[in-house]
């Protein structure tokens, strides 16, 4: 509740006068009035600077410094006033926290000057307003980063290699390679050999010029066929170590083999494995052949070399709806202007467009103004055609391009931005949640004036939990025959109890159920004292109620004989007043409880 | 008046500029400054019309003015802050009627001096005058008599106020038993309606009542 609205309990309890005339019980006796003295004003003086507020806004806040008795720590006796030794600049925006029960930031402030000053008068920066909390994060993690560079660079931190074991060494080996030279080494090595092992692939390709006692030139990967089969072995093992390597010093085992990486370096050697497996056989071969295309892959194993690349990748990912959209849109137009260029060109003869997807080719070619020649249009109609094709093709490309760029940008700003304040808003509410306890004196008074409410319409606030069990229990009761006797419902009444709660408190002997309307009540009564001490949760008060609600006739069915148990101290002349007295003001208690629960 | 002024100088201005863009339709224009401001009676005067003493003038102005800085509260303001005390139920309904209670000159807004007048019925007056101001809150059409449908407006909206965690559960004809309780109660002549005679003289016998109102005694 913000502080302000405080100032106006005042009128709140005066417009229950509504309330009275229509109430049928008495009014709760409004809690004795506190008086302290006239309104007082503060003197503050920090390093000099005076400020002066009301003792009641410093009191907003009892949690803090300056709203607690520690302020008296600080009183100056010759000069009548607190004395702060602190930044004045950055008190003022403390002071106006109290004014106004917003906390701000100064942009011009340094964050951890601010920082301490906050925690020096026990403020917790989680209430600063919505206004400013952004950037207060925003600078105190670039503040954070920059002591964290700092520990980095400096060299009296690494840690003694001995204090991580084997395991941990080699995965710090592994992902920062300049931990040790070993590292380096290795990262150099298998750097070399994912290099050699992509030219190798390449170059097997290239035709080496023919093999003695051949005509026909054929590629080097045929004519060295031995050698190439070397390195690539040679190759293989070495991914193959590194992988087994990697797997073996993961911290988390499941989450690497999950990783990208990893897939990207299984499917770089799995071909060579599986090539081993097969036969030679003619039929599976050609499948065999296919599969020594994701060799290439071992090309993204440059990846965990370079950061642009992961960069890239990462930038593809987040873009993947406007490349998607772009892609779309560009099959649209390729359709319509295949279909166009078909029909136009139908009647030419020996038109290379011989079917609508061989017209796709052309269109794609003229979109991109490649412009192969490869088909070209021959009528007139064709060539119009073929002409709105390519001036829309630059459109078509152009256009999605800039947006792309601009919403890759944006995207990526908006969802650093967004996950910052994801990460800060669970901060925020774990914060809010310790802040400021309100002032007692209100929250007493406050707590009357719902006791009135109460009072007034002869029902209590619960919380959603007991609401919900006591909804419960009321369905429980209409399946329970009214028009049978006392002695049949109770045991059902407390029987259902007895289930959920302790069954020891309620060891009510059967033989005293057979009393009449009266000994029930007593028995209740009684129990309802005895239960008293042991519990006050909220749930055992609400089958407490459950248990008067069943038992007694509900022949009148008004709620307000139900909140007659309760609140009058009077039952039907059985019990001790003094008892029942304790026990409804011990219900006020509960309600008080629950109430400031809300 | 005014704003409806400015803003159509602005988008005449707009129009000859040539460079006025319909897709940059800014947020300015819908920005409407409040300029209302007002001032309340010296405390003098309002010291002589009301039962407060200064400083306790002094007290609920600062408190009024803090919530509201434009020095009326209207409405909407109103019943958000009557809803802060109420977290669990709707206080929306009774707010209204609070507030048509309270302008007591009808122009949509309460004044610190509509505020402290009534405040000072409430808090300050006889028993009579509290009566009648529970009266007026009642007949929501002001005609001098409370029928059956007006009270239970009334009552639907303070139980309303409960919300519905509520022990016992909220029954539906709840509101409705009660204003047949309150009309047996208050109801002499049994005419249907209770007029502002029947209403006082039915308080005064009720011992409930009578001490209920004795809350407001220190209220501030």
């Amino acid at each position: 509740m913000a502080a302000g609205v405080a100032a106006w309990l005042p009128f709140a309890r005066a417009a229950a006068i509504g309330w009275m005339p229509v109430a049928g019980a008495p009014m709760p006796v409004p809690p004795k009035e506190k008086h302290r003295g006239t309104d007082a004003l503060i003197m503050l003086n920090v390093s000099g600077t005076k400020f002066q507020t009301w003792r009641d806004t410093l009191e907003r806040y009892p949690d803090t410094l300056l709203g607690s008795t520690e302020r008296d720590f600080f009183f100056h006796e010759e000069t009548n006033e607190y004395f702060f030794d602190r930044d004045p600049d950055i008190f003022r925006h403390i002071l106006n926290f109290y004014r106004t029960g917003k906390l701000h930031y100064p942009r011009q402030e340094c964050i951890s000057a601010y920082d301490e000053e906050l925690a020096f008068f026990g403020i917790i920066p989680e209430i600063i307003g919505d206004c400013c909390y952004e950037d207060y994060k925003d600078r105190r993690r670039e503040n954070q980063e920059r002591i964290q560079d700092d520990e980095e660079m400096d060299p009296a931190n690494d840690l003694v290699a001995g204090d991580l074991n084997f395991r941990e060494t080699m995965w710090r080996a592994f992902e920062n390679p300049h931990t040790s030279t070993m590292a380096l080494v290795f990262y150099y090595v298998t750097g070399f050999f994912i290099a050699v092992s992509v030219m190798a692939n390449v170059v097997e390709t290239v035709p080496c010029g023919a093999a003695p006692g051949r005509v026909k030139e054929t590629p080097c990967g045929e004519r060295y066929a031995l050698a190439f089969f070397c390195l690539d072995t040679a190759c293989v093992m070495i991914f193959t170590v590194e992988y087994l390597l990697r797997l073996l010093a993961a911290p988390s085992r499941w989450k690497f083999v999950k990783s990208v990486m990893s897939v990207i370096d299984v499917v770089a050697i799995m071909p060579y494995y599986i090539g081993l497996v097969m036969t030679d056989n003619e039929d599976v071969s050609g499948a065999f052949v296919t599969l020594r295309v994701f060799r290439v892959f071992r090309i993204f194993k440059f990846s965990r070399h370079s950061a642009g690349l992961r960069i890239l990748g990462y930038t593809l990912k987040s873009c993947a709806s406007e490349l998607g959209f772009l892609l779309f849109s560009l099959t649209m137009a390729i359709i319509i202007f295949a279909t166009v260029m078909f029909y136009a060109e139908k009647g030419s003869s020996a038109s290379k467009f011989t079917s609508i997807p061989a017209a796709f080719w052309y269109t794609i070619v003229t979109m991109t103004t490649l412009g192969y020649g490869d088909m070209v249009p021959k009528t007139i109609m064709g060539k119009i055609f073929g002409s709105v094709c390519s001036l829309s093709g630059v459109l078509v490309i152009a256009l999605p391009v800039p947006v792309i760029v601009s919403n890759f940008s944006r995207i990526y700003h908006q969802s650093q931005r967004a996950e910052k304040r994801r990460a800060q808003k669970a901060s925020k509410e774990a914060g809010q949640a310790l802040v400021c306890k309100s002032n007692p004196n209100f929250e007493v008074h406050h707590h009357h004036l719902l006791n009135c409410l109460e009072k007034t319409t002869n029902h209590e606030f619960v919380d959603e939990k007991t609401y919900e069990a006591s909804c419960r229990e009321v369905t429980l009761l209409k399946q329970v025959s009214r028009s049978s006797s006392i002695s049949s419902s109770s045991p059902h009444g407390f029987s259902s109890c007895c289930s959920r709660k302790r069954r020891k408190t309620f060891n009510v002997p059967n033989s005293n159920m057979s009393v009449g309307l009266q000994g029930s009540i007593q028995e209740l009564s009684t129990i309802q004292i005895r239960e008293r001490p042991l519990t006050n949760s909220r749930s055992s008060r609400s089958s407490l109620n459950a248990k008067i609600e069943e038992t007694v006739p509900l022949n009148c069915d008004e709620s307000y004989i139900t909140a007659a148990v309760i609140s009058m101290p009077t039952p039907p002349g059985t019990t001790p007043e003094g008892d029942d007295s304790a026990s409804s003001t011990d219900y006020s208690q509960a309600n008080i409880v629950r109430v400031s629960a809300l | 008046m005014k704003a409806k002024n400015r803003d159509q100088s602005l988008s005449d201005s707009r129009e000859l500029d040539g460079s006025y863009d319909q897709l940059t339709d800014s947020v300015e224009d819908d920005f409407e400054l409040s300029t209302v401001c007002h001032r309340p009676e010296s405390m003098d005067k309002l010291q002589e019309q009301t039962k407060f003493t200064k400083k306790e003038l002094q007290v609920l102005y600062r408190g009024f003015k803090n919530e509201c800085p434009s020095g009326v509260v209207n409405e909407e303001n109103f019943k958000t802050i009557y809803s802060q005390f109420f977290p669990q139920g709707d206080s929306s309904m009774y707010a209204h009627f609070l507030f048509e209670a309270f302008d007591t000159n009808k122009n949509g807004s309460v004044s610190f001096e509509d505020f402290v007048f009534g405040l000072s019925i409430i808090l300050r007056g006889t028993i009579n005058d509290r009566l009648n101001w529970a009266f007026n809150l009642y007949d929501l059409n002001k005609d001098g008599c409370i029928t059956k449908e007006e009270m239970l407006d009334i009552m639907k909206s303070i139980y309303d106020m409960m919300g519905k965690y509520t022990y016992p559960t909220m029954q539906d004809d709840t509101p409705r038993e009660h204003v047949e309780s309150f009309f047996q109660k208050m109801d002499r002549n049994k005419d249907g309606v209770v007029t502002v005679e029947e209403f006082i003289e039915s308080c005064k016998k009720d011992e409930n009542i009578m001490q209920s109102m004795q809350l407001f005694d220190n209220v501030i």
